[in-house]
């Protein structure tokens, strides 16, 4: 079953477009990360699944369920974390998790000790007013709002922006935790890094419209590489002749260069008969072959 | 139930503060009702030189002014006007503080419906106001007890007292329309305190010129305190009027709470 499945969903704000004809599958049980740039749609669709804004044309459902008819049953299950940093005045963070945990039919000792764990974790003062916590810190008292009820879906929308890479850390191994515990995972964001660390598949986003949905492995696996080969003596040129996926090949006295896409068992029979006396291949990261969707 | 209980505990503060302000307010008129009684007639004379326009707006009415109950009437209109800012404010914040504390999608995630939280967040304003009223009943029967110094019907007394209460709950419901209809406010005085005044103004005219039609519009002038003393009792067309305006705008703001986009 997907947890998440949207059908031709569209957002407009009058006429500014927030996402156009979006469809996206979330399965059970897997991290799926959803990239895109700023005003991409992210945000909006993760609203408008939640029924914080209503779709203009579409459909969305969740645990199958649509989400119009059934929010706050299928609310009960999902934990969030808002892009926008928020807070009551004057309240302290133990008394907004607190609340938070009031909206929930799961045993309030059991939830009461989720926040002072994952507090000790996070290394967050429960007793300070959310007024006076830094960006960061209100940022955990966000995260714990998200996980104190043991969601099984988890939509987390820009999560990592004011951590620093200690917390981070802790941050992603909290996630996973709560991954292998059942969790499905929603992970919004636009630094692919820790997609790639983290996802098993990724959505791509572009202008209001999903683009790509491909799995991480698939997605370094099938993307460009540089090659650089140094033969001796002179190549026979035959070699690379009509093997699909090669471009820009050039060669200059004893090396060649090239740009190959594709799988790299077909390539590396290939070069297999050259005499070679170096090779050099370049594995793109995550941020290259994003640039190419993006452009 | 929680919600109801989180507003009511964030407006603790604002409550205490306006129940003493609108008591010690109350306290302080009172306090000269004897030595304003004493010298009725140099009163009388003092008053018809004042523009008959003035009077209107004050809602000086003579013919019940030198009893408590008269005194007590022309208090009110001051204490209208303050307990409707108050009233304004709760309806207009309690909603769109979502917004501007950008707590909304915080709450609107949480398994509750759009109608629930509605409806906990209005119980918890109306709750405010029958605080802030029982207080302020209570204290304006002391205060006659002790500053009028001959027996006055009680039953009269809290039926003018209860005014502040009707007044305040139209305006509970206005600025809880206004709280869902508009997308977002800034400061929610700055809606607050020019619609007061807009319906007080809105009185004053419909009293200068004369024209009872008026009178509907505005709450300011529903509770005629003669009236009240003499039929003890409200005047049903009046009570109508103030029961449509909140059924009316009770279901429209359900109708456009549920139905709307929360921004951030
Ligand atoms: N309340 C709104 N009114 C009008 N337009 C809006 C509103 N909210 C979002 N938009 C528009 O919808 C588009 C998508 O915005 P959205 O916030 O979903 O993007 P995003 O992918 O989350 O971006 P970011 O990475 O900056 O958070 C943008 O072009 C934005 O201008
Ligand atoms: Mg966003």
């Amino acid at each position: 079953m997907n947890v998440i499945e949207t059908s031709k969903l569209s957002k407009f704000y009058g006429k500014e477009r927030g996402i156009e004809n979006l469809d996206m599958q979330v399965n059970e049980g897997e991290i799926f990360g959803f990239i895109g740039p700023n005003g991409a749609g992210k945000s909006t669709t993760i609203r408008t699944i939640l029924s914080i804004v209503h779709p203009t044309s579409g459909s969305a459902s969740i645990f199958g369920k649509d989400v119009t008819k059934y929010g706050p049953e299928i609310r009960e299950e999902i934990g969030y974390l808002p892009s926008e940093i928020f807070y009551y005045e004057n309240m302290k963070a133990i008394d907004l998790l607190r609340y938070s945990a009031s909206f929930y039919k799961k045993p309030k000792n059991h939830m009461e000790h989720r926040i002072q764990t994952l507090a000790k974790l996070l290394e967050l003062n429960l007793d300070k007013k959310i007024d006076d916590l830094s960006f960061g810190n209100r940022k955990k008292v966000g995260i714990i709002q998200g996980l104190l009820h043991e969601p099984k879906l988890i939509i987390l929308d820009e999560p990592t922006g004011g951590l620093d890479p200690l917390i981070q850390q802790k941050f992603f191994n909290l996630i996973q935790q709560e991954n292998k515990r059942g969790a499905s995972v929603l992970f919004s964001s636009h630094i692919l890094g820790e997609v790639q660390r983290l996802c098993d598949r990724v959505g791509i986003i572009k202008e209001g419209k999903m683009i790509k949905v491909e799995k991480i492995s698939d997605l370094l696996e099938k993307s460009t590489k540089r090659f650089k080969l140094t033969t001796k003596g002179k190549a026979d040129k035959a070699v690379l002749l009509n093997i699909t996926g090669i471009s820009e090949l050039v060669y200059n006295g004893n090396d060649i260069n090239f740009l190959f896409r594709g799988h790299l068992r077909d390539i590396t029979k290939a070069i297999a008969k050259l005499d070679l006396v170096n090779l050099d291949v370049n594995e793109p990261d995550l941020e290259e072959i994003f640039l190419h969707y993006y452009r | 139930m929680n919600i109801f209980w989180q507003e009511l505990r964030f407006y603790r503060k604002s409550l205490l503060i306006w129940v003493l302000a609108l008591s010690t307010t109350l306290i302080v008129f009172l306090s000269s009702y004897q030595s304003i009684s004493s010298q009725i007639d140099v009163f009388r004379e003092v008053v018809s030189h004042y523009p008959k326009a003035l009077l209107l707006v004050i809602n000086f009415r003579f013919e019940i002014f030198y009893t408590i109950y008269g005194y007590f009437g022309y208090i009110l209109t001051f204490i209208w006007l303050a307990g409707a800012i108050q009233a304004m404010n709760y309806g207009v914040s309690i909603l769109s503080k979502e917004v501007t504390d950008k707590t909304a999608d915080f709450l609107l995630s949480k398994p509750v419906s759009r109608s629930r939280i509605l409806t906990e967040k209005f119980a918890a304003g109306l709750s405010l106001i029958v605080i802030t009223n029982i207080c302020f009943t209570v204290t304006a029967l002391l205060g006659a007890k002790y500053f009028s110094h001959s027996n006055f019907g009680i039953k009269t007394f809290i039926m003018l007292s209860a005014t502040l209460f009707f007044v305040q709950v139209f305006f509970l419901v206005l600025g809880f329309l206004f709280g869902t209809i508009l997308p977002k406010i800034k400061t929610v005085l700055s809606v607050a305190l020019p619609t007061v005044f807009i319906f007080f103004i809105v009185a004053s005219f419909g009293g200068i010129l004369d024209k009872p039609d008026f009178y509907y519009l505005t709450p300011f002038k529903y509770f005629d305190p003669v009236y009240i003393y003499q039929n003890s009792g409200y005047d049903p067309k009046y009570l109508f009027a103030l029961g449509g305006f909140v059924v009316t705008s009770l279901v429209l703001s359900y109708i456009v709470y549920i139905r709307k986009d929360i921004k951030l």
